[in-house]
C-alpha cells in the first residue's frame, strides 16, 4: 500500500523537476546585478511559527542589505514543511524564489524518503542557526537527576512521554533514548508540541523532549524539571544543565536548525551572494543578540554549504537509523 | 488580590488608553470586522498575513492590534450567516440556523442588534472572567486532561444530533459522516495516511474553512441563485423601527446570552476547544431548555445570541491559557505567542509578575476594543441590511468571488476551493432531502478530537475505560452527555405520541 | 407524487454504501489494532459500520411513506460549479484577475435574465474589488494577473 502511494508521489516530483527543466530553457537572466526585483521567500510553515519569525528576520536583513524586498509566502502544511518545500523545488531557480527548511524536513525524509528529501531536491545555502530539545519531566515525578530519572523508569517501565507528533524530532529523540537507556517508554503523541506540553504540566503524561524556546518559560518558572539537553555542548543559558553526551551517550544530539535553500539549477553567482549575505547577517551583534535571547538559539550557524551539505547528509543517516529502529521507516 | 485588582485596572487602563495603543486597538477590531464578514478568510489568516506589520509596532500596541482582529473577527463573522445564510467564519455557522431564518422574516436589523449585543455581553463577561479569576481558570486548563476532552467532546457530539432539525436519526447519522470524513489524513498515532489516495493536499485533512464555506456557503448559492421569489422577499423596507428587537426578544435574547457566556467562557479557557464549539454548545443547550423548541431553525432569537456571545467570550478566555500557562491552545494564539517572543516577551506564569502593565494592558484593551466594536457596529447595521436591497442576481456572484478567493488565500492551493465545490454539492443535496448540515459540520470538527483523546486516554490508562469514570470530572460530563441523550430521546417519544394521530 | 419518500430512500441507501465501502475500504488498508493501542482503522470501521446502519434506519420507513422529491435547480448548480471550476483552473495559473472574472460572468448566467454588458462589468468590478480589498485592506498579496511560461 505505502509502496503504491510513495509510487504515485515520485511521479508527481518528476512532473514537477521536468517543469523545472523546461523553465531553464528560458533566457539567462543578468546575474551580476541580481536582484533586480523583489525575491520571494517561502516559509514552509505557518506565520508566527519559528521558521516563520527566524526566516522574516533574515528576509527583512537582506532586504536592508541588497535594497529590494525579500518579501516572506507561508506556505504551510505536510510533514516537515513538504508541501512549501516541493513548491520551492518547483520554482525557476532564478534567484527570485528561495526558501527556508528545517530540521524537520530531514526528519521526515528519514521517515519517508519518498515525498521530500531537502537532499536530494533542493540546494542548500546556510544554515542560520540551531535551537536544541531538552528532557523535561512533571514535576509529579520523584526525580531529580537524569541518573535519578534512569533507576525510577527502569523500576516503572511503561512511563510515558508526549511528542508533537509521530515521527517528530521529539518523538525520534525519545526513541534514541529509550533504546540506548535500555528503557520502555510509551509514546504518546500530540498534534504540536503546545498541545503535548500541556498534559505534561498537568502531570497526565511523565515527560517531554520539548525544544527549548517553547520549554524555557516552563523551566524557568519551575513548572516542569529539565533533567538534560540533546545539544553537543552545554547551552549557555543553561549552563547547569547536563548533555545527553556528558551523560554517556556519544551521539544523543538533536538539534532543532533552521536553514536557506535555494531551488536546484540556481546560478553559482547568485547562490555564493547569498552565502556571502547571510555569513555576514549572522555576524551582525544585534541579530546575533536576538537569534540567542529570542529565539534560544546557540551561536553556531554554518556558512560553508559543502560542510551544511555534509552536516545534512550525516543527520538523515542518523534519524534514518532511529526511524528503522522504531520501525517507523518506510521504503 | 482584590486591591490589586483596582491598582492593576488603573495601569491596564493607563496602558490602553495611549493614543497609539487606542488607534491600533481600532484599527485591529475595523480589520476584524471586515475578515469576519468577509467569508472563507477567518481570524487566522488574517493575523498571519498582518503579523510581518506588527513587527514593526511597540510590542504591547502588536499584540493590542493582533487580539482585536482576533476578537473583532467573532462580531463580524455572523453578519453574513444573518444577511446571506453564509457564515463569514465556521465559528458563525451556528448562527445561520436561526440568524437567517430571522432575516427571510424581514428581521435581519433585529438580529444583527442582537448579535452585537450579545457579542458584548460575551466578550465583556469573559474579560471580567479573565481579570478577576486567570490563575484559577488557567488550574483548570490543566484539569482537563485526555479522559475530559474526550467526555465534553461526546457530549459536543451528542449535543449535535440534539440540535439538529427533524430527525434525530438523520441527525446522528450525519455526525457520523462527519467523523468519518474527519479521519482523512493522516493518523496521530501512527503517521499513516487514512483515504488520502495518495494525494499531498489531503495529508493535513480536509480544510475546515473549506467544509463549511461548502457546506453553508455554496450550498446557499445553489439553492436561491435562480428563485425568483426569494430575491423579492429579501427587499423589504428598512426602517430604523425595523433594527430594533422588541420587549419580548430582549427577555429571550438576555438570559440566552448570559448562558451562552458562560458555555463559551469555559470552553474558550480549554486548549484545543474553541469558540466554533463553543457556539455549537450553547445553540444546543439553548434549545435543551426551551419550552418550545420546535421555534428554533425558524428564527428563535435565543438561537442567534446564544452562540454569538459564547464564541466572543470564548476568544477572550482564549487568551488564559496563552497568556498565564505559556500554552498556544490555538493557531491564532500560537501567533500571537510568536508575536511576543519576537518582541523579547514570554508569555507564562511569569509574565503577570514581570510585564504587569503589558498583560493588564492587554486585558484593559480588550475592553476598549468591545467598546469600539460595539460602537462601530450599531451604525453599520444599517449599512448591512442596505446589502439585501442589492437585487441578488448581483449579489452571489460576489458571494462566490469573496468565498473561493477567501479559501484560496489561505494556503494558495486550489485544491481546496475544489473541496468548498464537492461540499457545495454535498451541502445542497442535504438541504433539499432534509439532512442537518450542522450536525454533520460539527461532527467532523469534533470527530478528530473525539478519536484524538480516547485512543490518548486509553495509551495512558494502558487500555483500560474504567479511567473515564475513575477520574471525577470525567465522569460528571459523562453523566450530563447520558442524560442529555435520555431526555431527547424522551421527548422526541413524547412529541412522537403527541403527533402521532396528525402525522398518520 | 412518489410512491415512496425518495429522498431518505436515496439517502438513506447512499449512506449503509458510504458506511459499508469506507469499512471495507479501511478493513482491507488499515490495521485495527487493539484496544490499549488502537491501529488507524478502529475508529473508521466502527463509524462506517454505524453509518450503514443509521442508513438504513432513515431508509426503511421512507419505503413506506410517500413524499414528492424536490426539485433541483439544476441551472443555478451547472452555472455556479462551472464558475467555481473555472476559477479554480485557472487562479494559480492566471492570477487572480482573470480567476474572478470567468468566475463571475459564468455564474451569473445562472440567472436567466442577466445581461451580458451588467455582467461583464461586474466581473471586471469583482476582480478590480477584490484584488483591492486582498491586497490593500487585508496586505494579502495575491498576483492579480499573470503570464503563464
Amino acid at each position: 500500500m505505502s509502496v503504491k502511494f510513495s509510487a504515485t508521489r515520485r511521479g508527481v516530483i518528476c512532473g514537477g523537476a521536468s517543469a523545472g527543466l523546461l523553465s531553464l530553457a528560458l533566457p539567462a537572466l543578468g546575474q551580476t546585478a541580481w536582484p533586480e526585483r523583489e525575491v520571494k521567500v517561502i516559509v514552509p510553515f505557518a506565520a508566527g511559527g519559528g521558521t516563520d519569525l527566524v526566516s522574516r528576520l533574515f528576509a527583512q536583513k537582506l532586504s536592508d542589505r541588497l535594497g529590494k524586498p525579500f518579501f516572506v509566502e507561508n506556505m504551510a502544511g505536510g510533514t516537515g514543511g513538504s508541501i512549501g518545500s516541493r513548491e520551492l523545488a518547483r520554482s525557476t531557480p532564478n534567484g527570485y524564489t528561495i526558501g527556508s527548511g528545517t530540521s524537520s524536513g530531514i526528519v521526515a525524509a528519514a521517515i519517508d524518503p519518498g515525498p521530500y528529501n531537502p537532499l536530494r531536491d533542493l540546494e542548500p545555502i546556510s544554515r542560520y542557526g540551531a535551537t536544541t530539545i531538552v528532557l523535561v519531566v512533571s514535576p509529579s515525578m520523584p526525580v531529580r537527576t537524569f541518573a535519578e530519572f534512569v533507576a525510577y523508569a527502569k523500576t516503572k517501565p511503561g512511563l510515558t512521554y508526549a511528542s508533537s507528533g509521530i515521527g517528530s524530532a521529539n518523538h525520534l529523540t525519545g526513541v534514541m533514548l529509550a533504546k540506548q537507556a535500555g528503557l520502555e517508554l510509551t509514546h504518546v503523541p500530540y498534534k504540536g508540541e503546545g498541545a503535548a506540553i500541556t498534559d505534561v504540566l498537568s502531570g497526565t503524561v511523565d515527560m517531554i523532549f520539548v525544544s527549548l524556546p517553547l520549554g524555557r518559560v516552563h523551566m524557568e518558572s519551575a513548572a516542569l524539571r529539565p533533567l538534560a539537553i540533546t545539544s553537543a555542548q552545554r547551552f549557555p543559558m543553561f549552563p547547569d544543565l547536563p548533555t545527553f553526551v556528558e551523560l554517556g551517550f556519544a551521539d544523543l544530539i538533536v538539534e532543532a536548525w533552521y536553514g536557506l535553500y535555494v531551488p536546484k539549477g540556481t546560478p553559482d553567482a547568485i547562490r555564493d551572494k547569498l552565502v556571502a549575505e547571510i555569513s555576514a547577517i549572522r555576524r551582525d551583534e544585534a541579530v546575533l543578540k536576538q537569534l540567542i535571547e529570542q529565539f534560544t538559539f546557540d551561536a553556531r550557524g554554518q556558512d560553508d554549504p559543502e560542510k551544511f551539505r555534509a552536516y545534512m547528509e550525516a543527520e538523515l543517516a542518523r534519524f534514518r537509523a532511529a526511524a528503522l529502529a522504531a520501525g517507523l521507516a518506510k521504503s | 488580590m482584590s486591591g490589586d485588582l483596582t491598582s492593576n485596572i488603573l495601569l491596564g487602563l493607563q496602558t490602553a488608553l495611549q493614543p497609539d495603543n487606542l488607534w491600533f486597538c481600532f484599527l485591529g477590531v475595523l480589520l476584524g470586522t471586515i475578515i469576519g464578514v468577509v467569508p472563507g478568510i477567518g481570524a487566522l489568516t488574517a493575523i498571519a498575513m498582518l503579523f510581518p506589520i506588527t513587527l514593526h509596532l511597540q510590542p504591547t500596541s502588536a499584540i493590542i492590534m493582533l487580539a482585536g482582529i482576533f476578537y473583532g473577527s467573532s462580531y463580524g463573522g455572523s453578519t453574513a450567516s444573518i444577511l446571506l445564510n453564509v457564515p463569514g467564519d465556521p465559528n458563525a455557522a451556528a448562527t445561520c440556523l436561526d440568524g437567517y431564518p430571522m432575516a427571510r422574516q424581514g428581521r435581519a436589523g433585529v438580529a444583527l442588534t442582537l448579535v452585537a449585543g450579545g457579542s458584548f455581553i460575551g466578550g465583556s463577561v469573559g474579560i471580567l472572567l479573565m481579570m478577576a479569576f486567570s490563575p484559577l481558570l488557567a488550574s483548570l486548563a490543566l484539569k482537563f486532561g485526555p479522559p475530559e476532552y474526550f467526555a465534553l467532546m461526546t457530549l459536543g457530539l451528542l449535543a449535535a444530533a440534539i440540535i439538529s432539525e427533524g430527525s434525530m436519526v438523520k441527525g446522528l447519522a450525519m455526525v457520523l459522516l462527519g467523523i468519518f470524513l474527519g479521519t482523512i489524513g493522516t493518523d496521530v498515532y501512527t503517521g499513516i495516511e487514512r483515504f488520502t489516495f495518495g494525494s499531498p493536499s489531503l495529508t493535513d485533512g480536509i480544510s475546515m474553512v473549506a467544509v463549511t464555506m461548502g457546506l453553508f456557503g455554496i450550498s446557499e448559492v445553489y439553492a436561491t441563485a435562480t428563485d425568483r421569489a426569494e430575491n423579492v422577499a429579501r427587499q423589504s423596507k428598512i426602517t430604523f423601527r425595523s433594527m430594533l428587537p422588541t420587549w419580548d426578544d430582549i427577555r429571550r435574547a438576555a438570559p440566552a446570552a448570559l448562558r451562552g457566556t458562560g458555555v463559551g467562557a469555559i470552553l474558550g479557557i480549554l486548549p484545543g476547544a474553541g469558540s466554533t464549539i463553543a457556539a455549537f454548545m450553547s445553540y444546543s443547550l439553548e434549545k435543551r431548555l426551551s419550552k418550545d423548541p420546535s421555534r428554533f431553525g425558524r428564527g428563535a432569537v435565543e438561537g442567534v445570541t446564544a452562540p454569538e456571545a459564547a464564541n466572543n467570550a470564548a476568544d477572550q478566555t482564549a487568551f488564559i491559557p496563552t497568556l498565564t500557562l505559556g500554552i498556544p491552545g490555538k493557531p491564532t494564539m500560537a501567533i500571537i505567542m510568536g508575536a511576543l517572543m519576537i518582541h523579547g516577551i514570554q508569555p507564562g506564569p511569569l509574565m503577570l509578575t514581570q510585564k504587569p502593565d503589558l498583560f493588564w494592558g492587554l486585558v484593559m484593551s480588550f475592553w476598549v476594543g468591545n467598546l469600539l466594536l460595539l460602537v462601530l457596529n450599531l451604525p453599520l447595521i444599517g449599512i448591512w441590511i442596505r446589502l439585501l436591497t442589492i437585487p441578488y442576481k448581483l449579489l452571489f456572484p460576489a458571494i462566490l468571488v469573496f468565498i473561493c478567493l477567501g479559501v484560496y488565500s489561505v494556503n494558495r492551493n486550489p485544491f481546496e476551493v475544489w473541496t468548498v465545490l464537492a461540499f457545495g454539492g454535498l451541502g445542497y443535496v442535504m438541504r433539499l432531502y432534509g439532512f442537518p448540515i450542522a450536525a454533520l459540520l460539527l461532527g467532523f470538527v469534533l470527530g478528530p478530537m473525539v478519536e484524538e483523546n480516547f485512543r490518548r486516554t486509553m495509551i495512558i490508562a494502558r487500555g483500560s475505560p474504567a479511567i473515564f469514570i475513575e477520574r471525577p470530572l470525567s465522569a460528571a460530563i459523562l453523566v450530563l452527555a447520558v442524560l442529555a441523550v435520555g431526555i431527547a430521546v424522551f421527548s422526541g417519544l413524547k412529541r412522537r405520541r403527541a403527533a402521532f394521530p396528525v402525522a398518520e | 407524487m412518489h410512491r415512496h419518500d425518495i429522498g431518505d430512500l436515496a439517502g438513506g441507501v447512499a449512506l449503509v454504501l458510504f458506511g459499508l465501502a469506507g469499512t471495507a475500504y479501511t478493513l482491507l488498508h488499515y490495521e485495527v489494532g487493539t484496544i490499549r493501542m488502537m491501529g488507524p482503522g478502529m475508529v473508521p470501521s466502527c463509524v462506517g459500520i454505524l453509518i450503514a446502519i443509521l442508513g438504513a434506519c432513515v431508509a426503511l420507513p421512507a419505503w413506506s411513506r410517500s413524499q414528492s422529491a424536490p426539485k433541483i435547480a439544476w441551472r443555478a448548480v451547472i452555472y455556479v460549479s462551472a464558475g467555481v471550476a473555472a476559477f479554480t483552473a485557472t487562479v494559480r495559473s492566471f492570477g487572480i484577475g482573470p480567476a474572478i472574472f470567468l468566475l463571475t460572468v459564468i455564474s451569473a448566467r445562472a440567472d436567466r435574465e442577466a445581461s451580458l454588458t451588467a455582467v461583464l462589468m461586474l466581473g471586471v468590478g469583482l476582480a478590480l474589488g477584490g484584488f483591492a480589498l486582498f491586497r490593500y485592506a487585508l496586505n494579502i498579496p495575491l498576483p492579480f494577473l499573470l503570464v503563464p511560461e
